[in-house]
Order: structure tokens, then C-alpha cells, then sequence
């Protein structure tokens, strides 16, 4: 279960994959909405690169010690990897500067330049990292990301050795349209890596909404890494959504768990259900709902 | 919750006449209490009560759809004396009980001893009709046996020396040996509490069987649940059995140890998914039938359900 496939807003197929599993020659695309998503993203992007002897190019204004999910998410300083040139953070004016003006296509010419230290320096692949906050805050500033993104797939497209993440804070941006304009720019998002997988059941975290994506099938064997990543999301939060659409099975001892986790984890504040399948939302009616205080049905209920 | 006493009594007639020279006179004394009146009554009694009284029963059920599965009934039951909220209750009942097959009729005997303990001290008064034209004597005879009191033609208490208490009667209809398991039926060991191989397994069966997929759901579910709690409280081995008639699907979850789940407990409606019954009580509800014989050659499990809806 490493892809997922699915249609974006009608825009043709885009390709939803987790950063663990991107390939090279991925340009990937992600809006995060909350602070520890882009952590765990690009944190992971930039750490997995790290270790396994890749170079790792990081275009952006924070400084190294402050790059997102580094130090905070794996524990590590980046200084020593950045003074051995294994990673280079490039701030944006010296990315893209030219003649005193912001050029997207001095962009390609950075990330082409970077590509050939790669190669020189007998790295085996190259990951690129682009936060584009700063842009999307600017007037007009939406344009120059259409044209730096192209910049970043005529480098990253056709290579087998390189990957890239281009990113930006969703808080930041000014229209929706521009956001999906940016994101059908993109075959690949972007999302966290799985809290949990393992071939049968598989959940990862979302953060709009704020919850936990479940797919594959829950049983007994399962319940205790169920609870734990449950726990997990529920902690300050008010509002824990469960997206079900992909969920096959669930069994009445975890469905009992939830009745019981909407009470005591979330302190009554609600566990929505979104979308779960024709054969679940069944099991549930049949038993009845009202069993399951403090659960809420989100989207997707063919029922009222 | 507390409220008065449950009245349960049955109620023998062979004429409409009859059913009316008692149901009248009970609901009025119901009106006179500020009673919530509630009917799950054939039509055509519902519209004999009607004519003589007029539009006083607050929720009427027509029979011959109410009676479909006990374990729901009672659930449903249950809903309709909660939105009484605390005001006394009384019903009129009359299971349908033409055409049942013995196994349905032993079951809607159980459901009649069952509501003894499910609306005791709930302020419920119930009358069940039986009508002589329609049942046999053996469901006169368990009426008795499932009624402390006893109504026979008319308004006059009946004398009743039958009458069992709900754990033993409950205990008496698994008495009955299962039929045996046809020597064609797929079998499957279950070891481990990952059942994703087991799911996959009932799964193929019953597709090829042409079992709608909203029935396998529920099926699926409710055998999940059963190997769980064999896995759990059972010996091992524990087996999955799986065979189809030519409408109905069974599988026998089978150990060779012996666990006793709370019998009765698991066909009450539990106040919330938090009660211990609530799995063994969901499986019941989610299939037609769940049958449990333990014993000394280990505890077997039987569920039952139709292909289609």
C-alpha cells in the first residue's frame, strides 16, 4: 500500500504518495495546514536524504540549525551535514537573484548547478526542498511560483536521481484558486508518513481536518496500535475527525473502543465519522447509533 | 431506571369478540393511569380497538412487520418505552406467528420469556394475544409456560401453574441438539487474533454463494466477533465451518473448550457499546440467528443468516 490514487477537485489524476515513498523524478506538492505537518514532511524528506548519503538541497530563508522537523522531529543539528557539503540551505535572494531582480528560470540554473555538485561529489541522488510561503504571501507573488515550478520539473521531471518537495503554508495564501491552481501544477502530493502500516491496516494522520485516515481493516490483533494512534491525535485537540472511506472492516470491539475514546480521550468534545462504507454505516444502524455517545457522523452518511 | 413491576400476561381468544372484551377495558384503565398506549398488534385487531375507542394509541407497529427478528424487536421495544420517559406504559402484543419454521417459533417463545426480564420495573404492562384460530397447542403451551399470568377468553384471570422464570426457560430452548454440520461444509482453522485471513476466507464463501453484500457485511462482522471471543475465552483449536442451504447461510465457530458467556445478558439492549454484552449482543442483532451449546465436548457457536434481505 505505498500509492494511492485518486482524482483532485476534477483536475485530472494526481498521485498521493507519502514522503517515505517518493520516487525519483517526483516533483511533489504539499499545502500544509498545521505546523507539525510540515515538520513530519519535510523533516522526514530531508532526514531520510541525509542517511542514506544523498545530498540535500534546501531552498529556503530559515538557517539550517531551524529547518523544519530537523531537530525537533529527529533530534539532529544539520550544521556538521551543511559544512561537509552534504547539505546546502540556499536562501531564496541567492537562488533565484539576478541582476537585482527575482528570476524563476536563475532557479533552474541553481538546481541544475546543485545537480552537478551531486554528481561530482558521487552522491547517488539529489533531494530539493522549496518553501514558497514567502512568495505566496506577495502581491503577484503567485505568478513567480507557477514559473519556479515549472523551473524545478524541467530539472526534477526527467531525472532518475533526483526528487523534490515544493511546499507551502496553506495560512499564508491568499485565494483557494490560486491553491489548486499551484497544486494541479503538481502530478504528485505529498503527505506524512503513516502513523501506522502494516499491509493490512494503515493510518495516517490529517490535519485538515485534524484526525486520523484509516484504511484496510481493523480487528482485535490490531486494537492496541488502534488506541495508541488514536491517543495520539487526541491529545489537546477539541474535534478528532476519522476519514472511513477506505476503511474495509471493523470489528464491534473496535467500534466499542471508539464509543469509549469519544467519551474519555477527546472529554466529550466529539470523534466525527466521515464517510464510512455502505457495509459499516449498516453494522452501525443495526446496532444503533445511540450506543455510541459523543460520536458524531461527519460526511459521506447515506442516512440522517 | 426504576418504575412498577412488569404485568405480563397472555392473553387466549378465539374470537375477535373476546380479544375485545379485554383489550377495551385495558387501555381505558391505561387512560384513566395517564398511560402511554402502545400496540404491536395485527391490523386488523389494531382497527377493532379503534373503532371502540378512537385515536388513543400513541405508537402502533403493525405485527406482521414488527416480528421479524426477536433480538430487534426487542431492541425497538425498548425505544418505544424510553420516549415514555417515566409515564407508565402499556402494550398490546401479538407476535405473528403463522408460517414461523420451529426454530423461529422457538425463538419468539424465548423473546415472550425474555421481555419478563427486559421490562421488569420499567412501568410496562403488556397483554399478548394469542389467537387459538392461528397457533397450535404447542404455542399455547409455551404462552403458558412464558406468562405469569394468564387470560383466557375473556376479562377473568385463568389459573396458571406452568409459568418458568426467564433463566430456566432461556436455558431449556438450548437444550436442542444442533443438526449436524454436512460433511461438505469448508472448514477453517483460526489460530491467531488476526483474523484478516479468516474474513478473506467467509469472504470468498459466501460471494460465490450470492450473498448480498450488505448481509455479508453483517455476517462478517458478527463471525468476527464470535471468533474473537473463542480465540479470547475458548480452547484452541478453534474452527471456522461454513455451508449454505439453498437461502440461508450458516457458519459454526467451534472450540474444544467451554465458556459460558452471559447467556440472558446478551439479548438485552446494552445502555451503551461500553456494556460486556455489547458484542455478543451486536452479533445477534446483526444476524438471524445465534445459536450457543456448551458443553464437554467443547462450545459451539452457530449463526444463521439469509443471503438477501
Amino acid at each position: 500500500m505505498d500509492a494511492t490514487e485518486h482524482a483532485a477537485g476534477g483536475h485530472g489524476w494526481t498521485t498521493l504518495r507519502s514522503v517515505g515513498d517518493l520516487r525519483p523524478g517526483d516533483h511533489a506538492w504539499l499545502a500544509s495546514t498545521h505546523p507539525d505537518e510540515k515538520r513530519r514532511v519535510l523533516g522526514d524528506f530531508v532526514y531520510d536524504g541525509l542517511r542514506s548519503a544523498q545530498r540535500v538541497v534546501c531552498v529556503t530563508d530559515a538557517p539550517p540549525q531551524h529547518l523544519p522537523g530537523m531537530y525537533d522531529r529527529h533530534g539532529i543539528d544539520v550544521r556538521p551535514f551543511a559544512e561537509a557539503g552534504h547539505l546546502e540551505v540556499i536562501p531564496w535572494r541567492r537562488a533565484c537573484a539576478r541582476h537585482g531582480r527575482a528570476d524563476p528560470d536563475q532557479l533552474g540554473r541553481t538546481l541544475e548547478r546543485e545537480m552537478d555538485r551531486a554528481h561530482e561529489g558521487r552522491f547517488p541522488a539529489l533531494r530539493i526542498t522549496a518553501d514558497m510561503t514567502w512568495a505566496a504571501a506577495l502581491p503577484g507573488g503567485m505568478d513567480f511560483m507557477l514559473a519556479c515550478d515549472g523551473a524545478m520539473e524541467c530539472v526534477v521531471g526527467p531525472s532518475t536521481q533526483a526528487m523534490a518537495v515544493c511546499q507551502v503554508d496553506t495560512r499564508a495564501v491568499r485565494s483557494a484558486d490560486a491553491l489548486s491552481a499551484l497544486q494541479n501544477h503538481h502530478e504528485v502530493l505529498v503527505e506524512v508518513n503513516p502513523d501506522y502500516d502494516d499491509g493490512v491496516l494503515r493510518m495516517v494522520r490529517t490535519y485538515a481536518p485534524h484526525g486520523l485516515r484509516l484504511e484496510g481493516e481493523i480487528d482485535s490483533a490490531r486494537h492496541p496500535v488502534f488506541t495508541k494512534a488514536l491517543s495520539s491525535v487526541s491529545a489537546p485537540r477539541a474535534e478528532v475527525h476519522l476519514e472511513l472511506g477506505r476503511l474495509k472492516f471493523i470489528d464491534l470491539g473496535a467500534l466499542k473502543m471508539l464509543g469509549a475514546h469519544a467519551l474519555d480521550l477527546t472529554r466529550g468534545n466529539g470523534l466525527v465519522l466521515d464517510n464510512p462504507t455502505p457495509d459499516l454505516e449498516n453494522v452501525i444502524q443495526m446496532v444503533g447509533f445511540h450506543l455510541f455517545p459523543g460520536i458524531t457522523r461527519g460526511k459521506g452518511w447515506r442516512s440522517v | 431506571m426504576t418504575g412498577a413491576a412488569l404485568q405480563h400476561q397472555a392473553l387466549l381468544y378465539g374470537k375477535d369478540e373476546e380479544y375485545l372484551a379485554t383489550a377495551v377495558p385495558y387501555v381505558r384503565e391505561g387512560l384513566d393511569q395517564d398511560a402511554m398506549i402502545i400496540a404491536a398488534i395485527p391490523r386488523r385487531c389494531y382497527d377493532a380497538v379503534r373503532d371502540v375507542l378512537g385515536d388513543v394509541i400513541s405508537v402502533f407497529a403493525d405485527a406482521e412487520h414488527f416480528y421479524r427478528h426477536p433480538v430487534r424487536t426487542i431492541s425497538q421495544y425498548m425505544d418505544i418505552v424510553r420516549t415514555a420517559q417515566g409515564r407508565p406504559v402499556r402494550a398490546l402484543a401479538e407476535v405473528a406467528w403463522q408460517g414461523r419454521a420451529p426454530w423461529e417459533a422457538r425463538e419468539w417463545g424465548r423473546y415472550e420469556s425474555l421481555v419478563n426480564t427486559v421490562f421488569d420495573n420499567r412501568g410496562v404492562s403488556v397483554i399478548c394475544s394469542y389467537d387459538r384460530r392461528v397457533i397450535g397447542e404447542d404455542i399455547e403451551s409455551e404462552a403458558r409456560r412464558t406468562h405469569p399470568q394468564l387470560l383466557d377468553g375473556g376479562m377473568f384471570p385463568a389459573y396458571n401453574d406452568s409459568y418458568e422464570h426467564t433463566e430456566v426457560y432461556n436455558s431449556r430452548c438450548d437444550k436442542t441438539p444442533l443438526p449436524p454440520v454436512p460433511a461438505d461444509a469448508a472448514r477453517r482453522d483460526v489460530t491467531s487474533l488476526d483474523l484478516a485471513g479468516m474474513r478473506a476466507f467467509v469472504k470468498d464463501h459466501c460471494t460465490r454463494s450470492g450473498m448480498s453484500p450488505l448481509v455479508m457485511g453483517r455476517f462478517i462482522t458478527a463471525i468476527n466477533e464470535i471468533a474473537t471471543n473463542a480465540l479470547t475465552h475458548g480452547t484452541p483449536p478453534v474452527q471456522v465451518i461454513l455451508w449454505t442451504t439453498h437461502d440461508t447461510a450458516f457458519c459454526e465457530v467451534a472450540d474444544i473448550g467451554l465458556w459460558h458467556p452471559d447467556e440472558l445478558e446478551s439479548y438485552l439492549p446494552p445502555e451503551s457499546a461500553n456494556a460486556p454484552s455489547f458484542g455478543l449482543w451486536s452479533a445477534r442483532m446483526l444476524v438471524d440467528l445465534v445459536e450457543i451449546r456448551a458443553g464437554w465436548h467443547g462450545t459451539q457457536v452457530r449463526l444463521r443468516t439469509t443471503l438477501t434481505e
